[in-house]
């Protein structure tokens, strides 16, 4: 599989729109353009998600709170996010890629990778590709976008990133090595402070002196990782660019949330995860589904981010027991900062096609659970809920890096 | 010591015993499972083996003898060899418990041996608390399993329904097996049963039940069955012992679900046998789900998946069908095989389309219940 992989020269774009949010704002609403605009999360944490260009040779930067964006800018105009916007805009954005290519991998809400590998002939070669995309963007959108090309979504990535804004730039294969040669590893998609730090106590700071780091030394930092960060640091990424998750079968069901405050409280945490429970065994019902592996996402404060799986006795669609999974597996870990984000994701699925149980409990329990989930559908998400999930916190509507114009994550 | 064995008697004893040291998960739990103990007092010999939830004891008619044994040797390493054998017997050798040297022509095998003294002892579980005793002939039982044991769980949270359920009364001995959705029940009151107060009921594990059904296959005489508290005890009439472990926990209240119609249909098991065959082509690739239809005097099976479809028209059908009911193909299927006679009766509730059916055949001591899937 990764032989394939690596034999094969691969042409991947990556489309990042420019302060995405910022801009369909502006786009929206034309007073605010050529302004200093910051788009804030709805609720009571409002912190700026995404602020324009503009905005942001003030030095607004995102993750800053209203207060210190005004310090930094005192005329920026402030946004509250409209999400349904957003996404909107997104779905829309894949029926341009997909012109061009049928791999096409939301990545996140405004990012895409594309592998144009066996269609850029067509196309008039990779730039030309990248160029009419740019067009199509402005000319429906009116935003602008950044696109990176490379031999593979690292390299893609890391172009789209050194062009922006409204760039474009194609690091060829050849030019790999002396692109990354005095590139601090923090460039890297995937490196993140953290590391970067971690990485630079063994006096490594360049991605070419990752490059050429001994494996042994890295492996035994990073464990297993340290390979693929000795990888990173070559520019070798085999990472395939998925594909339409609208076509073929459904891999998982997953859902995140992104809290208004931190969680720090386990009452909280596990009332936050029987909302999050629910929706996925709503979700798999919907689709008439059942799945056999649990997966808990944490973020934490600082961002830093894990998942952990746990595989069921038998698959599942329940709440219930998808809620418990997920807090056996909390139970397993001690929370070292407050929880900034938590996702639960529900895999390896299989078709049940409307199988009645035979007992009345079962009977009883699906009937429930059928009906919460009709007059949810009805009159809207969480309408009807568990008793321990009242009063929660008001969620802003954050979108969830996991968030597909699909509406469920093919990957996992 | 030295014994000489009838190597045909011998392979097919392995064999019966192989099953217990199965799978190499419960060979990891259990290490002594990948063992058995041949202990040989004077002119008989006994097999032992046991995984810590079954145990098999067989005798073992030895041939020649020079003093007394006791051994632990690999199941299957011995099984292998004898296997492989064509002479009418072997020769085992042992001059200490530590090495057997098994010769038969002019090949030999040396084997390491494990200790036989730490080896689990065989018990008989007699008078330990209340004991009760069920007899009936071997075969009778064999068809008992083999008419429920399809419709228990595969794996599951609940893993009392990973198993059959014996139920006794005073004047019937019956095997239930379900997997939550669809529940085989058959009921025998031919069988000896014990006076009994209150009914009995006991879980066997799947597992367990699969072990004993290869073990009655090859019995002609009866079985008797010695239920204690924690241990279901089979005594076949040719001397083969097999101790089984119930699960403990309570079995879903399995009576309260089976439902009395008055509405039935009877079908020709051969028709309907062959629709649904037909119809599993193309129902596999989408949920397994067919359809029922009923019309006045006929019944049409349909499948569909996203590769085209399938209709079938049985025409030999009395009584009325349901308009229209789906079902899992396969708990369809693997029941009517496993039915009597040539006709299928079909009961339903005609008020509530996702009621359980009921299917029985000329055997009407065997029931079946199903659930329908929902369209």
């Amino acid at each position: 599989m990764l032989q394939k992989v690596i034999t094969e020269k691969r042409i991947i774009l990556l489309v990042d729109m420019d302060a995405f949010f910022a801009s369909v704002e502006q786009q929206v609403n034309p007073a605010l353009r050529g302004k200093p605009v910051a788009v804030t999360g709805g609720g009571t944490r409002t912190v700026v998600t995404t602020s324009s260009y503009e905005a942001r040779k003030f030095g607004v930067k995102t993750g800053m709170n209203t207060y210190e964006a005004l310090q930094a800018c005192p005329h920026l105009i402030i946004v509250k996010g409209d999400h349904a916007r957003y996404t909107h805009t997104c779905a829309e954005l894949k029926k341009i890629y997909q012109q061009f290519t049928p791999l096409v991998e939301i990545y996140s809400v405004d990012e895409a990778f594309l592998d144009v590998t066996t269609t850029e002939h067509l196309f008039g070669g990779a730039v030309e590709i990248g160029k009419r995309i740019k067009t199509e963007i402005k000319r429906q959108f009116g935003i602008s976008a950044s696109v990176g090309i490379g031999p593979n979504k690292l390299i893609a990535k890391l172009a789209a990133d050194i062009s922006k804004p409204d760039g474009l730039r194609w690091i060829k294969e050849e030019e790999v090595p002396e692109v990354l040669e005095d590139l601090p590893v923090e460039a890297l998609w995937g490196i993140g402070k953290r590391i970067a730090r971690r990485l630079e106590a063994l006096g490594i700071k360049t991605c070419g002196e990752l490059g050429r780091a001994p494996v042994g030394v890295l492996r035994s930092h990073f464990g297993i990782m340290g390979e693929h960060l000795k990888m990173m640091g070559e520019g070798i990424h085999n990472g395939e660019v998925t594909g339409d998750e609208g076509d073929g079968e459904v891999k998982s069901v997953g859902h995140s949330m992104t809290f208004p405050v931190d969680l720090w409280k386990r009452p909280e945490i596990s009332r936050e995860l029987l909302r999050l429970s629910e929706m996925v065994g709503a979700r798999t019902r919907r689709y008439e589904l059942r799945g056999r592996v649990v997966s808990l996402t944490v973020r934490y404060r600082s961002f830093e981010t894990f998942t952990r799986r746990r595989r069921l006795e038998c698959s599942t669609n329940d709440t219930r027991r998808i809620y418990r999974a997920a807090l056996s597996i909390l139970d397993g870990i001690r929370l070292r900062e407050p929880v900034r984000l938590l996702g639960v994701t529900l895999s390896e699925l299989e078709n049940i096609r409307g199988q009645r149980p035979l007992f009345h409990e079962e009977q009883r329990r699906e009937d429930l659970l059928r009906s919460m989930d009709d007059l949810n559908q009805r009159f809207g998400t969480l309408t009807v809920t568990w008793g321990a999930c009242i009063n929660p916190l008001r969620h802003p509507g954050v979108i969830s890096p996991a968030w597909r114009p699909s509406g469920i994550r093919k990957s996992l | 010591m030295k014994i000489i064995l009838n190597c045909k008697e011998l392979r097919k004893k392995l064999a019966q015993i192989k099953g217990i040291s199965g799978s190499a998960k419960v060979i990891a739990s259990f290490p002594f499972s990948s063992h058995f103990l041949l202990e040989i007092k004077g002119n008989s010999g006994s097999i032992f083996a046991t995984d810590q939830e079954t145990a098999i004891k067989l005798f073992l008619s030895v041939e020649e003898t020079e003093g007394d044994a006791k051994l632990c040797i690999n199941t299957g390493v011995l099984y292998d060899i004898v296997n492989e054998l064509d002479t009418e017997t072997i020769t085992i050798e042992a001059k200490d418990s530590e090495h057997v040297v098994v010769k038969a022509g002019k090949s030999k095998f040396k084997m390491n041996c494990s200790d036989p003294d730490v080896y689990p002892q065989w018990n008989d579980p007699l008078y330990e608390g209340n004991v009760y005793t069920v007899v009936l002939p071997a075969k009778r039982l064999l068809e008992m399993i083999e008419k429920t044991l399809f419709a228990a769980g595969e794996s599951d949270t609940r893993f009392t329904l990973n198993s059959l359920l014996f139920h006794i009364e005073p004047d019937w001995f019956r095997l239930v097996a379900t997997d939550g959705s669809r529940l085989a029940m058959i009921t025998d009151y031919e069988a000896e049963t014990p006076a009994l107060k209150d009914p009995l009921k006991v879980i066997v594990p799947k597992r367990a039940s699969l072990g004993l059904r290869k073990l009655l296959k090859d019995e002609p005489g009866s079985v008797q069955i010695t239920i204690t508290e924690k241990l279901v005890w089979f005594l076949l009439e040719g001397g083969v012992s097999f101790l089984t472990r119930t699960i403990e926990g309570n079995y879903p209240p399995y009576e309260d679900i089976i439902p009395k119609y008055e509405n039935m249909a009877s079908i020709s098991k051969e028709e309907f046998r062959k629709a649904l065959r037909l119809a599993s082509i193309v129902a596999s690739e989408n949920g397994s789900v067919v359809k029922l239809e009923g019309q006045s005097k006929s019944l049409t099976v349909k499948a569909e998946s996203p590769t085209g479809n399938f209709n079938d028209d049985i025409q030999e059908i009395y009584g009325e069908m349901p308009e229209s009911t789906g079902f899992n193909y396969r708990y369809l299927l693997e029941a009517i095989e496993r039915m009597e006679g040539e006709t299928i009766y079909y009961r339903f509730d005609p008020e509530e389309k996702l009621s359980p059916v009921v299917l029985t055949g000329d055997d009407t001591d065997f029931l079946y219940v199903v659930m329908p899937v929902r369209l």
